[in-house]
This record gives C-alpha cells, structure tokens and sequence, in this order.
C-alpha cells in the first residue's frame, strides 16, 4: 500500500479559522483515502477475518429482561404537559457533519435521517460510505444515524452523530404499543436533531441526495390562499424558484433549522382573531417568540402591511407595540402604495426597510363576464325596469360604511337599486334592507363575482378608512364607475369625474350627493369613466405585480449574500436594515 | 365531547401545582394505592389561576401511568374523595357544579383556622357535595379546632406516613462514620430557631453530617449543612436515609413537616421535637429541649441505640384506612412478589471501566432483581454480548455538544427510559454525576440512586462540587483499589456512610481459562513467551506511536507472540501489522493467564484483572484530564514489586523493562508478588447491597 503523506494543519491563526478548518477537512479527507485504500486493496484483510474473536464462553448469561419495557398506559388532562410540550421549548442541537467534513460547519445544511435497520457490518459500511460519498458531491447536508445495529464502528471512525433505536423483540406482549414507543423515539430523535426527513430505502438514499440545491422556502401566514386572488398574484411567479407554503410561524422555525426560509406575514390581526381579549398579548408575545426564533435560525422575514390600523375592536396601544415589535423584525416591509409607505416611515422610522410593489389589478384572476340579463337571473335578481344598479361587494364589516349606505338608499327608491353581497360574520347591518336594496349572502365565488361586476352600473365603496385598494381595483378590473370617498388610499389611485365620483366622508351629504350624481351621469360620461378605470387598472398589471414580488425577494437573497449570510451563521441585520433606504421596485408595464 | 363517566377508587382533589404537605403527601397515598390494587385518581384545581408548573413528583406519578388525571369538568365516580389543601381550595373560587361524584368526602386541614372560617368553609363544601363530608387534621391541635368548630371528624388525625423503607446504612456505619442528622424545612420563616446560638447546639456539624431539605437561614453554622433544594429530592426519599429527624421551630409554625416526621417514625428512625410540640404531633417522637439535644442523640446513634421493637407497616395501615373509608368495600389486593428492576448507567469513559464494573455487578444480582443498562457509552454491543437488555442515550461528549444544549434532550430521554422500565434502584457508575441524570432520578420518589464511584481520583483536581453531589443519592459504593492507600484523591476524604466492597471484577477466579486453554482459544502457540497490548480506545488521545513503540521493541525479542487488544470502542480501525495477532471482543479478563507479560494501560479494570491473573506488566501511562490517578496506581504496583510504571512520555525506559521481563526468574517473582495482592471480587456485594436497595 502506498504509504499517504498526510499535510500537517497548521495551527490556527486567530482570523484564520475557516481556512484551518479546510486544512481539518483536507486532512480527514486524506484519512478517508486509507481506510478507502485499505477496504479497496485488501479485501482479504477484512476486519471480520483479521480478529481473533474473544467472548464469555459457557460463562455467558442468557437476556434476563422478561418483558419489553412498553410505555405505561396513562390517562391525561388538560393540565398535564405530555412530552410533546417540554420538547416544543427545546432548540434542535446542531447534528456534527462528520470529521471529513467539518467544513460544513460554515454552511447552511439540512440534517437527514439515515435509517440503517439490522445489518452486517460491510453492509453498514457501505451505507455510511455512499453517504459519505453523497456528502463529498454537495456540502448542504449533515447525516443522524438511526441505527438498530450495535456495530457503531463505521459511524464512530468518521464521527458521525449516531443514534441506537433498540429492536423490538418479537415475542413482546404488546405490539401495538411497542410500534407506538418507536414512532415517538423517532419523532423524540427527529426533534432533537432538527432532522428535515428520514431515509430508511439505502438504495434510494443517493438519488434522493442527488437531487439539487434544495429549494429556498416561503411560509405565508395566515392561510388565506383558497379564493384570495391577491395572494395567489403575489406567489404566482415566486413559486417557480422558491417552495411556497401557507403555514405558521412557528412551522416556519422548524422550516428555518432545515434550510433557508422567508416567513412572510399577511393580516398581522389573523395572529389574534378569534382570541379571548386576555389571552391576545400572549398570543403576540408567542408569535414575535417565533419570528425571533426563525432570524436566529437564519430565516428572514417579510410583513405586507394591509391596514395601517386596525379593524377590530382591540387596545389601540396593545396592537400598537405589536406593529412596532413586527417592525423592528421585519427585513422587509411590503407595502401596497407609496402613500402607506410614508406613514410607515412616519410610524417606525425612516430607516423601516420599505418595499412598495403596487396592488394589483384583477384583470386575469376572475372569469369573464356574462351577458348581463344571464348575469342577473343567474344571480337571482329581477332587473324590470331601466333602474342603474349599484353594487356593494365585500366582507361586510363595521369599517365599510354599509350602514351608512343603507341609510341613504332609501332616498333613491325610485332612481336605483342596491345589491349588497358577501359574507357577513357578527356584524350584520342588513337586517332590515329598504325595498331598492337586494342582499347576496355568503361567500362570492370567482363566477359570482364576476356576474355582480356584469349587473353593475355603478360599484359603490362608501369605506370610513381604507389602507389597501383591493375593493377599488377589483371594480376598476371590471371597468366600472366607482362612488369612493376621498381617502388616501383612494386619492392615489382614481380621480373625480374620471373613472370614479369621489366624495369628502365628513360631509352629511356626500356619499347621498356622489350617488346622486353617479345616477344623473349622462351615458356618454359612463362609458368614458368605464374606459378610463380599465386604463387605470391596466397600469396594475397582475404579470408586473408578480415578477415584482420575485425580485423583492432576489434583492432579499441578495442583501443577504452581500452580507456575507451563509458564510456565517450569525444572525447579521440584512443590507436592507444597514442602509435604511425604502426600496421602490419599478412595476413592468405591459406594452400597450 | 362529553366523556363517558369514569370510576376510581380515590380520588385526591387539590391544587397539584403546589409543594406543599398536603399535595406531597396524596403522591405518597397514590403510590400506597397503587401498591394495594386501588385506582386513583387526581383532579386539579389551581387555586391561583392557570399558571405554575404541576409539582414534579405528581408528574412522575403520572408519566409511570400509576394515577389518572382529570379536569374539574370531567365526570368522575370514586368511592372515596379526599380534599388536600383544603383551607386554600376553598379560599378560590370552585367549579360550580364540581362533577365528581362520592358518597364519601374526607376533607384533611394541614394547617389551624378560627372557628368562623372553618364554619365557613364546611357550608361550601356540602353546598359542592352534599351532606358527605367529614373533615380530619394532620396534626391533635388542628383536630380540635376543627371539633370546635363543631364540624364532623374523622374521630383522629388523618397520619401521614410513606411507603418508603429506610435506607439499609453500611456495616460500619454506626461505629465509624459520622451519622446523619437532618431537618426538613418548609416554606416560611419560622421553622428554624431564633437565635443562632441555639442552631448550633441542636446541629453540631463536627460531630454529625447535617442534611438540610429546604432553605438554611443566613447563619455561618447554617452554610455548614448540606443542603438539598424541595425539588431535589422528595421528602420520602430524604428522610429515608437519615440517622435521626431534629426539627426545632420557632413556636408553632403554620403547618408542621408531619410526612417526614411520619416517615421516620414509620421506619424507626428518631424524630427530636421540642415539648412544646407534644399536643400537635402526640406520641412517637423524643421530646427534649434544645439543651437535650445532644444527649438524646448520642444515646439514640450510639452503638446500642433504643431501638423500637413495634414494626409498622404503611401498606398494612393505610389499607385498612381505606378499606374503612371506602364504605367497607373490599380492595383488591395485589399478591405475590414481583421482580424489582435494576437501571445500570455507565458514563462514558476512556475505555470500558464502568460498563466493566457494571456488568460485573449484573451478572450477580438475584434472580428476583433484573438490570436494565441504559448507556451513555457506546459499548452497546459488548453489554447485549454480555447478555443483558440496553439501549443508549448519545452522550454529548461523542457528539461534540454543549452541555446546556444536550443535556435537556438527554433528560428527555432518560425520562422516558425510567418510565419504561420503572427500576427499583438506579446504578451510576461514574466520576461526576451528570445535572440532566440527577434532575431525573434524584427526584424518582420510587428509585433508589446509588452511585459505584471508584477511588483514585486526581489530587490536584478540585472536586469539592462533585463530592457534593452524594446528596442525590441514597448509597455510595465504592469497590476498593489496590492502590487505595496510595489514594489521595477527593472521594478518599469522603468515606462517611460510603459501603467500600473488594474490588469488583467481572469473572471470578473459576471462570479464568487456564493458560493452554486460553492459547488455545486465541491461536497462540502453546510453547513459547506471549505478550498482551492493551493501551486503551484511543478515542481521546492519539495512541499510536505509542503502540508502534511498544510494537518495535517487542518485535526484536526472539520468539514472543505478540497480541493486540483491540477494544471494541474504539473509533478506529486495527491497522494490521506483522507478526501482531489482534483481538476483538470482551472480556478479556477471562484469557488473561495466557499472557506471560503485559504492555497496558492502568485503568482499574485492567490493573485489577491483570493482578487478578497474575499477569506481570509494564503500565504505559499517559495522564490526561479525565482519567483518574493511574500513574499513582502503578507506581504503587511497582512497589509492591508486580508491575512496572512508565510515563508514555519518556518511553526510553521501555527497552529495558521490557529485556527485565524477559527473565523467567524476573516474571516468576512478579507473578508471586501479584497473586500476593489478590483480594476477593467485590462484584457480589455490591450486588447484594443494590438488591437490597431495590427491593
């Protein structure tokens, strides 16, 4: 055998630590080269054949255990922690990726269970050397044996984590219970190692590691995917590079200990919905305990600022410092519009790393019209006479001024007819309608949605406080006039007389005056305000919205790759916070 | 989902996030009941809103599956209610409707209140449970109160006493050793003496080990004492290895440590109470004044104590208070003996010295004791070779972790583990108990912790804070050296109540192979000189150019067989070289008289295995950090004429003792020299004393 001259590591200079820890992996991958040589050259020298085996002899004692130690049957209460509870508070400890590849330790990595059930020992040292191999060919992942086999020698030699699940033997009394004991040994394991997923098939262990750079993870919070054509907007284009996943916070920390992840938060009020008031704090506290939890792991966080205040009931001052703590964690905050964007710097502080990507219009997200007569009969609604219809549409709440509306309609009676629909929750305003007004109740789907738009004459939004223009570029998707109050949010978006009739809220009269007006518009006037509002929603082209959001998130990764993140686990502030400029990403404008 | 109802035969309701007597003492009444066949169960009320952690030691009742828990909404049938903590229940608000149903409802006051409250306190009771409730006291003046108060009694104080027996103490003891006085102390400022004078008359810390369970005051004398936190250990446990109980308040306190106090007056050991105690606690303890303390506890510890010759039996006692109290139904009665189970916990050492030690102890347990090992070491396959179940808990050692991160994740473990099996005792075998291991079993109200802790630790080392940790155990093996009185070592100086046992060995003399039968096995030629290797794993420190030293000059010598253990921890392969046969397995003690000579390591196994056979030897020594004093070990075999000591660093040495060695005359002296030493194989006592303690 060629004897291998193996490069002394020099000793490390206090800045020269990554470059001493190659020269370990230098020197552990020279030692891999021996025992490979040894393995290769002389297989007759196999360690099985080469021992004189020793043992007890006659003197050997028979297993005096009598039974399988089974976990005992217990009954619980709410008040006692099952060990799922004491586990959730434990950090996953850091899985060593074994001495040949110590290295590692300065990469993000992926820890994966390697099942090896009963086996002899070469073919345990051929499972540990494809996975050696495996790691060899690509650097992001650290190994946890789960082995059933008490032969730990090629594990140890290349010092990796191991861990001995005890076989269960078959004349045990209760299997069930047994099979049960194993799972929660291995869930334990899985928790304890941080491990992502088990491989148990030796045969498919290279090609599931074959497989390439593992794909960076987006957890979107809360899970308002199904029928909220907003979101699917957003992560359209996104989800052909990154894996989108709507989930919690703190599924997102256990993401984050497994590979990079963005937690991206929605309608930060979905943290605490539906919350007893005195349990609310504890419920902010838990969720900001989890963001925390995924920065420290690596993972990053982005906040798409929806409403600028609440619309629930809630302590103003509570959910104040709530926003502020998100604020402070946010690497990224994604607002809708500039002028939301200035009163979050005005809020948190000009160094807020602010992102504007314009809302969207709907254009491409709902089906397309019907003929109105269809529309109407398949909505259920008696269109007999020549009356406008102003349309409501949204989930009905206190802050959407349906009330209000409800008031004035009664004095057009004779000059129009209101369809109010969507779901209404604990607020319901419509419990008594005037004659000209007809109630859709419950959710609208795409194709109800897009029947009500085809009856509309007018789409009225008579809102007291309005962050996002969702409702006003839904309608404006549609080509429809629109009744608005002068809101900023609104200011920013349409114009008197162009393609809505704005109105000042704090007037008595102005929401009664701008329907008035909307219903003595001459024809002429409503097709060129219908013109005018498909124009102004085709500057919001849902495709730009999309490769928006996709590059928000590339200028994330790459704030973070300046930094030097990936390099160095430590959980460094990203570009975006160092330089404190707000962020405007260019829309792409359709031609045309 | 409404539950369907449930029956149990007790049910304990309380505040069971509280340490206090009464909460210590329903875990103490479970564990009887569980004993007598009788189903309990524990039904919470927090009487300071959601919030604390649950007590440990209800915990443990719960994780070993021995009590069903249950929420005050649920629907629940007993034949006996039991209310515990009752004076603090009752000061919250209760469930209205409670849902347990009872025709029997012992409501037990640990504490005195006026008439009024008492008064008070009753018509909220029968308003939650009817005209059933009869009221008791764990003390003669709470009891009378309560007759005051005009309420229903029980007729007599409701006695708090364990299941546990007392500690066996070690032979010697009572002669030689300091004995142990403690006190309890509950929570409260007043359960100490008032002036410091006076503590130091009642606990003389030169003359007795004083053993504090709760807090010390803030007095010189008082930091002398050895101090147990509450949630260290349980009440049951820490009494049960003391000499004596000496409790001397100040006045009456509010509640009194009547489960200790019980406890030992249930296993004959002295209780020391002030006179103006006598109307609470009523016959049983000594009664003397400060000033008499000394006195009676010389007279009581000395080497012919006043012992009782009434045996009380708490299973017997308190099945008869049940079946009394469960409307006379008739218990089940758990019969026959069941096998007790032994956890043995080997550390992780250098090389196989407390797994060796360990399995020399399991091989000679009874038959009715069963061990269990679960390892930190790897040495997983030569225990189950051994014939014995085990699993293993990644030692954060081997996998390069911090304590504070790992040791959390391995008291999961070992938790589940003690749940499991449920072990009588729980063996240590090693240098420093670990923090998670103690947190888990020192709290095990059901566990007896010994710790096998060899001698010969490192005189240089300051291991004031592991001595310290006897504490959490209730006995202390310690399996003698050869070179014991070379030992300078901390553990020496710490012998009080510690069972010394000859050294343990795993065979015995019969089961040694003879010298042709033992070549035979190992393929050596039958004629000739044949040489033993043995310089350890070689996992914590780089033994090979040692090994090609010792390799190199045994090659030169004409006509030597050279054999190689190769021990089955070691992470590295056996690199082959010529003329060197190498050996895997375990034990090696067995073949050890084929050797004409030894190159080893002077670990205490081998050194003891080695004298064992008479096997002469060089002791190469590398001292590191973790391992205990062995170069003072071979020294002293180096004096006493069997072996020689050479420090790996200077093994120019080597030639020379190794051409010495080659003298038959030499190697004859040597070998007379080590049989000389052999002393009997302490295996079989420690065994004996563990089975006793998990009995």
């Amino acid at each position: 055998m060629t004897a291998t001259v193996f490069k002394p590591v020099s000793a490390p200079q206090p800045r020269d630590w990554k470059r001493s820890l190659e020269a370990l992996e230098m020197h552990a991958q020279a030692l891999e080269r021996v025992y490979t040589a040894m393995a290769g050259q002389q297989p007759e020298h196999d360690q099985t054949s080469d021992f004189v085996e020793i043992g007890f002899g006659p003197v050997q004692q028979q297993p005096r255990l009598s039974r399988w130690a089974e976990p005992a049957k217990r009954r619980s209460a709410d008040w006692v922690p099952d060990l799922a509870d004491k586990l959730v508070d434990l950090e996953a400890l850091p899985a060593y990726p074994g001495y040949a590849n110590a290295a590692m330790l300065l990469n993000a990595r992926v820890t994966i269970g390697i099942f090896i059930a009963k086996a002899d020992e070469p073919a345990i040292e051929r499972i540990v050397s494809s996975i050696f191999l495996a790691q060899r060919n690509r650097k992001d992942f650290a190994p946890v044996f789960v082995t059933e086999s008490t032969n730990f020698q090629p594990l140890a030699k290349r010092g990796y984590v191991f861990e001995y699940l005890p076989p269960v033997p078959e004349d045990v009394a209760d299997p069930e219970r047994a099979a049960s004991w194993r799972r929660e040994r291995l869930d334990l394991i899985q928790a304890k190692w941080g491990i992502s997923y088990f491989i148990s098939d030796v045969r498919r262990i290279t090609d599931r590691l074959a497989l390439g750079q593992a794909r960076q993870r987006v957890i979107v919070f809360p899970d308002y995917g199904a029928g909220n054509p907003y979101l699917e907007l957003m992560y359209r284009d996104l989800r052909k590079d990154w894996d989108v996943s709507f989930d919690t916070a703190a599924a997102a920390a256990i993401a984050a200990e497994h590979g990079p992840t963005v937690f991206h938060l929605h309608w930060e009020d979905a943290v605490y919905r539906g919350e007893r008031a005195d349990k609310i704090p504890q419920r902010m506290a838990a969720f900001i305990a989890a963001i925390d939890r995924i920065k420290h792991l690596g993972g990053r966080f982005v906040w798409t600022v929806h409403n600028l205040r609440p619309h629930d009931p809630i302590d103003p001052t509570l959910h104040g410092e709530f926003v502020r703590q998100l604020a402070a964690r946010a690497d990224i905050v994604h607002a809708n519009s500039q002028w939301v964007a200035d009163r979050l710097r005005d809020d948190h502080g000009a160094d807020l790393p602010v992102c504007v990507v314009d809302h969207p219009s709907y254009a491409t997200s709902y089906p397309a019209c019907e003929d109105r007569a269809a529309a109407a009969a398949a909505l259920g609604l008696a269109l007999d006479d020549d009356r406008p219809t102003i349309v409501f549409l949204g989930l009905m709440r206190r802050y959407k001024g349906v009330d209000r509306l409800l008031n004035v309609a009664p004095r057009f009676a004779d000059k129009a007819r209101f369809v109010l629909a969507g779901r209404s929750g604990r607020y319901d305003p419509c419990g008594s309608l005037p004659d000209n007004c007809t109630r859709i109740e419950g959710f609208a789907d795409d194709l109800t949605v897009a029947r009500l738009f085809s009856v509309a004459d007018f789409v009225v939004l008579p809102f007291e406080s309005l962050t996002t223009s969702g409702s006003l570029l839904l309608a404006l998707s549609f080509a429809k006039p629109i009744i608005v109050p002068n809101l900023d949010a609104v200011k920013e978006l349409v114009v008197d007389g162009r393609e809505a009739f704005v109105y000042d809220p704090a007037a008595q009269d102005g929401l009664a005056d701008a329907i008035e007006r909307a219903l003595d518009a001459p024809d002429w006037q409503r097709a060129a305000m219908s013109k005018a509002a498909e124009a102004t929603a085709a500057f919001r082209a849902p495709e730009a919205f999309s490769q928006s959001i996709c590059d928000m998130y590339a200028r994330l990764v790459s704030a973070d790759r300046e930094a030097g993140r990936g390099d160095d686990s430590t959980d460094s502030p990203s570009r975006l916070h160092e330089t404190g400029n707000v962020t405007v990403m260019p829309l792409m404008l359709k031609a045309g | 989902m409404v539950k369907a109802l449930e029956y149990q035969d007790v049910i304990y309701i309380g505040d069971f996030s509280r340490d206090s007597e009464g909460v210590c003492r329903a875990v103490e009444e479970a564990r009887l009941n569980a004993g007598l066949g009788l189903k309990t169960g524990f039904l919470h009320l927090s009487s300071t809103g959601s919030g604390p952690a649950i007590n440990g030691y209800v915990l443990q009742l719960l994780g070993d599956g021995l009590v069903a828990a249950y929420d005050p909404d649920e629907l629940v049938s007993a034949k006996l209610v039991i209310l515990i903590d009752v004076e603090r229940i009752l000061n919250t608000r209760l469930p209205v409707p409670m849902r347990v149903i009872s025709d029997q409802v012992v409501a037990i006051a640990d504490r005195a209140l006026t008439d009024e409250h008492m008064a008070f306190k009753n018509v909220r009771l029968r308003e939650i449970f009817g005209d059933v409730v009869t009221w008791s006291a764990t003390t003669y003046d709470v009891l009378s109160g309560l007759r005051a108060a005009g309420l229903k009694t029980t007729g007599t104080i409701w006695e708090s006493f364990g299941g546990i027996r007392a500690v066996p103490k070690p032979q010697s003891d009572r002669q030689s050793s300091r004995q142990v006085i403690g006190a309890v102390i509950l929570p409260g400022k007043d359960h100490w003496p008032g002036n410091a004078d006076e503590m130091a008359r009642i606990w003389d810390c030169d003359r007795y080990v004083v053993r504090v369970l709760g807090a010390i005051p803030d007095h010189p004398e008082a930091r002398r004492m050895d101090v147990t936190a509450r949630h260290e250990r349980s009440v049951a446990q820490f009494v049960s290895g003391l000499n004596a109980l000496v409790y001397y308040p100040r006045g009456r306190p509010a509640e009194l440590p009547m489960l200790a106090i019980g406890i030992c007056l249930a296993n004959d050991i002295p209780v020391l109470l002030p006179p103006e105690l006598r109307h609470v606690v009523g016959k049983g303890p000594i009664y003397v004044g400060p000033d008499g303390v000394a006195a009676t506890l010389l007279r009581e510890l000395g080497p012919d104590p006043n012992d009782s010759i009434t045996s009380f039996d708490p299973a017997e006692t308190h099945f008869r208070r049940m079946q009394s109290w469960s409307g006379g139904v008739r218990i089940p009665r758990i019969g026959g003996k069941r096998t007790k189970r032994v956890m043995m916990f080997p550390s992780n050492g250098d090389g196989l010295g407390h797994v060796n030690r360990l399995l020399s102890v399991a091989r000679r347990l009874p038959a009715d004791v069963e061990p269990v090992f679960v390892s930190l070491s790897q040495a997983v396959d030569l225990i189950r070779g051994a014939g014995f179940v085990s699993e293993m808990i990644v030692s954060h050692r081997y996998a390069g972790l911090d304590e504070a991160a790992a040791y959390p994740w391995m008291e999961a473990e070992l938790t589940d583990a003690m749940q499991r099996y449920q072990p009588g005792a729980f063996v240590f075998d090693g240098g420093n108990p670990y923090a998670f291991m103690t947190n888990v079993v020192a709290k095990r109200r059901d566990v007896r912790n010994i710790w096998l802790r060899r001698g010969m630790w490192r005189p240089e080392q300051n291991n004031e804070t592991v001595i310290k940790k006897r504490r959490f155990f209730d006995a202390v093996i310690e399996p003698r050296d050869i070179a014991e009185e070379v030992d300078q070592g901390a553990s020496r100086q710490d012998r009080d109540g510690v069972s010394l046992v000859d050294p343990i060995l795993l065979m015995d003399d019969d089961h040694l192979l003879s010298r042709e039968a033992a070549r035979r096995e190992l393929g050596l030629r039958p004629d000739g000189m044949a040489v033993l290797v043995q310089l350890g794993p070689g996992n914590t420190r780089d033994l090979s150019v040692t090994q090609g030293q010792v390799f190199k000059q045994l090659q030169a010598m004409p006509g030597v067989q050279i054999a190689n253990l190769h021990p089955a921890i070691s992470r590295f392969p056996a690199v082959p070289v010529a003329g060197v046969t190498n050996i895997r397995g375990y034990p090696i003690s067995r073949y050890l008289r084929a050797f004409d000579f030894a190159v080893s390591a002077a670990g205490y196994n081998s050194f003891h295995e080695l004298a064992q056979s008479g096997v002469p030897t060089v002791f190469v020594i590398r001292m590191t950090q973790e391992l205990d004093d062995q170069m003072a070990r071979a020294r002293h075999a180096e004096r006493l004429g069997w072996a020689y000591a050479i420090d790996d660093s200077t093994m120019a040495e080597l030639p020379k003792k190794l051409a010495s060695l080659m003298d038959p005359a030499v190697r004859t002296a040597m070998a007379f020299n080590a049989e000389r030493l052999a002393v009997g194989n302490g295996a079989a006592q420690a065994a004996d004393l563990i089975a006793e303690l998990a009995r």
